[in-house]
C-alpha cells in the first residue's frame, strides 16, 4: 500500500462518484421517442412504431429498425458494421462512429419539462 | 542504482538515445496490441503507456511528447494509418494525456499522486480528448451517449496501466 498515495485514493473516489452521478442523472425513463441523428438532420419516432428507416451518414444511407421500443442497426457502409453487430438494442444509446449517426431516447416532454400524453404524427 | 535515476542524468546524444529508444519500445507494446485480437472493437489497455509513465520523471515535458510523436507516427507508419483520424485521435490524445501526466508528477504534487493516480488521471484525459477530437472530425452531433462508457473504461484501463507501471518500476534495478 505504499505505493498508493492519497490523491489515488482521491482521484479513484471522484471517478466512481462521477460514474455514478451521472448513472442516476442519466436513468431516467427516457423511452417514448426514438432519435436518430446524422450530421445534417433529426428524426424523431415514437418507440411504438413498426419501421425500417434509411437515414445518410457521411458514408452513405444507414438502414435503422425500429420494433417495438426496440432499435437495430440493419444495414451500414462502415467497415467493422459493429453497430450491426450490436443487434436490437432497448433504451441504449448507440452511435456509428464513422457514419456519424447516432440513436438515442427521449422523453416526451412540453417546454414546461412536462410529460406528453399522447403524439401525433 | 536504478536504470531511472541513470537516465535523469544521461545529456547530449545519449539523452537523444535513450528517447528513440523508450519511444521505440512503446511502440513495440503498442504494436503487438494492435494485432491481439481485441473483444470490444477499438478497445485497447493501453500498455504502451506504461513506459511512458515509468520515465516520466526522467524526461521533461518537451521530451516526453517527443516520445508520444515517435511512438504515434511510428505505428500509423506500420500499420498504414498515417494521417487518418485514428492517427489523430491517438496523437492528440497521447499529447494531452502527457502535458496533464506531467503536471501532477511536479515535485509537489508527486507526494499526493503516484503512478497509479496520474495513469487514471492520463487515462480520463486522453479518452475525453479523443472522443471531442472524434466529434469534431466525424461532426458528430453529441457526444454524451459516449460519456459513461468512457468514463469506465478510463477507470479500468488507468488503474491497470497504473498498477503495471508500479510493478515494473519497482523491479527495474539494474546499474549501467
Amino acid at each position: 500500500m505504499k505505493y498508493i498515495k492519497i490523491g489515488d485514493i482521491a482521484v479513484v473516489i471522484l471517478s466512481i462518484f462521477a460514474i455514478v452521478t451521472y448513472i442516476r442523472f442519466s436513468s431516467e425513463n427516457k423511452t417514448d421517442i426514438i432519435i436518430i441523428e446524422t450530421p445534417t438532420s433529426k428524426y424523431r419516432y415514437l418507440s411504438t412504431d413498426n419501421r425500417a428507416v434509411i437515414v445518410e451518414g457521411i458514408l452513405g444511407e444507414i438502414s435503422i429498425g425500429i420494433n417495438n421500443g426496440s432499435v437495430r442497426f440493419l444495414d451500414a457502409p462502415c467497415r467493422d458494421k459493429i453497430c450491426i453487430k450490436a443487434g436490437d438494442l432497448k433504451h441504449t444509446p448507440l452511435i456509428c462512429l464513422p457514419s456519424g449517426v447516432s440513436v438515442y431516447y427521449e422523453n416526451l416532454k412540453t417546454e414546461d419539462g412536462e410529460d406528453i400524453d399522447s403524439f401525433v404524427q | 542504482m536504478y536504470i531511472i535515476d541513470t537516465i535523469k542524468n544521461n545529456k547530449g546524444k545519449r539523452r537523444i538515445y535513450d528517447i528513440i529508444f523508450f519511444a521505440f519500445l512503446s511502440s513495440f507494446i503498442a504494436a503487438i496490441e494492435n494485432v491481439m485480437p481485441r473483444p470490444i472493437p477499438y478497445f485497447r489497455i493501453g500498455f504502451s503507456f506504461i513506459i511512458i509513465i515509468i520515465v516520466m520523471d526522467s524526461f521533461n515535458i518537451l521530451e516526453l511528447l517527443l516520445m508520444i510523436v515517435i511512438k504515434n507516427t511510428a505505428v500509423a507508419l506500420v500499420f498504414a494509418y498515417i494521417f487518418t483520424p485514428p492517427f489523430y485521435l491517438g496523437i492528440t490524445g497521447g499529447i494531452v494525456s502527457v502535458i496533464f501526466m506531467k503536471i501532477f508528477r511536479f515535485p509537489p504534487l508527486q507526494k499526493v499522486f503516484s503512478l497509479l493516480g496520474v495513469s487514471i488521471i492520463g487515462s480520463f484525459v486522453s479518452n475525453f480528448t479523443q472522443a471531442y477530437i472524434s466529434k469534431l472530425l466525424f461532426e458528430l452531433p453529441s457526444i454524451s451517449i459516449l460519456m459513461l462508457p468512457l468514463m469506465i473504461l478510463s477507470l479500468i484501463t488507468g488503474s491497470v496501466v497504473g498498477i503495471c507501471a508500479i510493478f515494473l518500476r519497482k523491479n527495474i534495478s539494474t546499474s549501467i
